[in-house]
């Protein structure tokens, strides 16, 4: 196999495996990328910027290496690229902003460091919300992330670029940010499968703050599986980040056995927005019969705590977010799209007084959480958006419209939620509405709990294909 | 002290300035703030995280 064309459709996973047989090479999977990318750039706009040279060096490098029977990770050789909000060692690193346009710090994150010891290529920095405030992918300085399954809808946002590139086949996995949804956002709109891990699961180390006791760096990919490779490449302690957790990191991709009877899964009688469009509430129903189908048992499930969790997050996220921008709302405040100051100049009136105490709260509500919900259930079930996606006219808030503000915000209903506890939870495919659009499955689980939710996520996949359906033959028929 | 004067008030504080034409604005996104922090107002163990130190912790029913 050596035509582009035929490596279009390959996971990870697959890529992986065809790798290390030797019947493709890293210079094959380069090429067939960066082609898709000249391609696609222009309609999708999921870079913001772009090094093919860079990438072809090290595919030859990676070449080089296997054919001098240099025994290499599973990674080594696989194009990525990255939301471009992390520390490459003098590449770019703009944030999706005006202000850090020209941002090229010389540290490394330590994620992306991991992924590229590993071998893996990556390709460029990839568009974003603007310093990742936004659930819709809109951006006023390097224009809106289009979403590969129709143009006009929106791609999802944080983490816009990675959830557009990984489902347009431009590469093979993307590490994005979570703060309030954007991993799992982005990855329900592109129908790809995205994991926010545990708080402190993952190094923050070089990547950009947006609310520092609630961010999150994760995974954005084809499949499960693909997310499970990914998690034991970036995964673990790291001493440049003091918040970074000691446990171990489990081997999850051998924990992918399909066996989900052991199993117990929680659908919430309230949660952010249980209100779902209908043909939303026919995939999720469907879904649960999915997993059922391996051995999962159901049951409905109150919510513990939820007012708390939403002020307390409400007043945490919009604190630290302020703090993070204070410099640069003090000088600056021109060079932010007017939406993103304004979801910021709030903050300043919030007292210190209130943000200690949401902060007080976090322990205490999360241990409710465990003991009323992980008590009975071992895992929870909600979809991803309750709505079919909107337009990116429809949820583009500098036009004022009534309402604009509630649809500008409504794709992250039912994933903020989460990040407060700083549970981890996985999104993935789960059907399409009747305009051809993905939705998406968010599962849930105990802190430190991803190697059941890629488990569940696997098993999901095992019995659809949903993950499999690729955008590519409408989108280039559209643009042709 | 209404809203408006005290959201100024903390604007000061901060030494940021807001346009005077996102004022309204701002100050209706603020007290929906402040709705949801009454939620705040409900007593708490003076022994609770005074440090505000929080850190998910494993649990041995999961199997990682």
């Amino acid at each position: 196999m050596s035509a582009p064309a035929e490596l279009v459709e390959l996971s990870l996973t697959e890529a992986s495996g065809l790798l290390t047989s030797r019947v493709v090479s890293a210079k094959d999977l380069t090429e067939s990328a960066l082609e898709r990318i000249e391609k696609l750039q222009a309609p999708l706009n999921a870079f913001i910027w772009i090094d093919a040279e860079g990438a072809r060096r090290k595919a030859d490098e990676i070449d080089l290496a296997r054919a001098r029977n240099t025994e290499l990770p599973v990674l080594a050789g696989i194009p990525m690229a990255h939301k471009d909000m992390f520390d490459l060692g003098g590449r770019l690193a703009t944030c999706g902003s005006n202000i850090r346009a020209d941002h090229a710090p010389r540290g490394m994150a330590t994620a992306i460091a991991r992924l590229e010891d590993q071998g893996s290529i990556t390709l460029g920095g990839l568009n974003m919300a603007e310093f990742a405030q936004g659930p819709t992918g809109h951006n006023a300085h390097f224009g809106d992330c289009r979403n590969p399954w129709s143009l006009p809808y929106i791609s999802g946002g944080s983490s816009s670029g990675s959830g557009a590139a990984v489902a347009a086949r431009l590469v093979f996995a993307s590490i994005g940010s979570d703060t309030g949804g954007s991993i799992r956002i982005p990855s329900s709109c592109c129908g790809v499968t995205g994991l926010k891990p545990t708080y402190g699961r993952v190094s923050r180390h070089g990547a950009m703050p947006l609310s520092f006791s609630m961010d999150c760096i994760g995974p954005l990919a084809r499949t499960a599986a693909d997310c499970a490779l990914m998690m034991e490449a970036i995964a673990g302690p790291d001493a440049q980040d003091p918040t970074s957790a000691g446990t171990p990191v489990p081997a999850y991709s051998r924990n992918l056995t399909g066996d989900l009877s052991d199993c117990r899964i929680g659908v919430p009688s309230n949660w952010g927005t249980l209100d779902l469009d209908p043909e939303v509430e026919a995939a999720f129903a469907a879904a649960l019969e999915v997993l059922v189908s391996r051995g999962a048992t159901l049951s409905r499930i109150d919510i513990p705590v939820m007012p708390d969790i939403s002020a307390c997050s409400a007043v945490v996220s919009r604190v630290e977010l302020g703090a993070v921008h204070a410099d640069w709302m003090r000088r600056r405040p021109q060079d932010y799209a007017a939406n993103v100051s304004g979801r910021m100049y709030p903050a300043y009136a919030i007292p210190g007084t209130y943000y200690v105490e949401a902060l007080r709260r976090r322990g205490s509500i999360l241990a409710t959480f465990c003991q009323e919900v992980f008590g009975k259930v071992d895992l929870i079930a909600v979809p991803t958006i309750p709505k079919r996606i909107p337009t990116r006219a429809e949820t583009d808030i500098e036009s004022g419209a009534e309402g604009v503000l509630e649809r500008f915000l409504s794709p992250s209903a039912n994933t903020r939620l989460l990040s407060y506890l700083g549970l981890p939870a996985i999104s993935v495919p789960m059907s399409f509405d009747s305009r051809g659009l993905p939705m998406g499955l968010q599962i849930a689980a105990r802190p430190f709990g991803e190697g059941r939710l890629l488990r569940a996520g696997e098993a999901y996949q095992r019995d659809t294909a949903w993950h499999n359906a690729s955008p590519l033959p409408k989108l280039e028929e559209g643009i042709r | 002290m209404t809203s408006e004067q005290e959201f100024i008030a903390g604007f000061a504080r901060a030494g940021l300035a807001l346009p005077a034409e996102r004022l309204d604005l701002m100050v209706k996104a603020m007290e929906g703030y402040r709705t949801l922090a009454t939620l705040l107002h409900q007593p708490l163990d003076h022994a609770v995280e005074p440090a505000g130190l929080y850190r998910p912790e494993p649990s041995a029913s999961d199997d990682g």
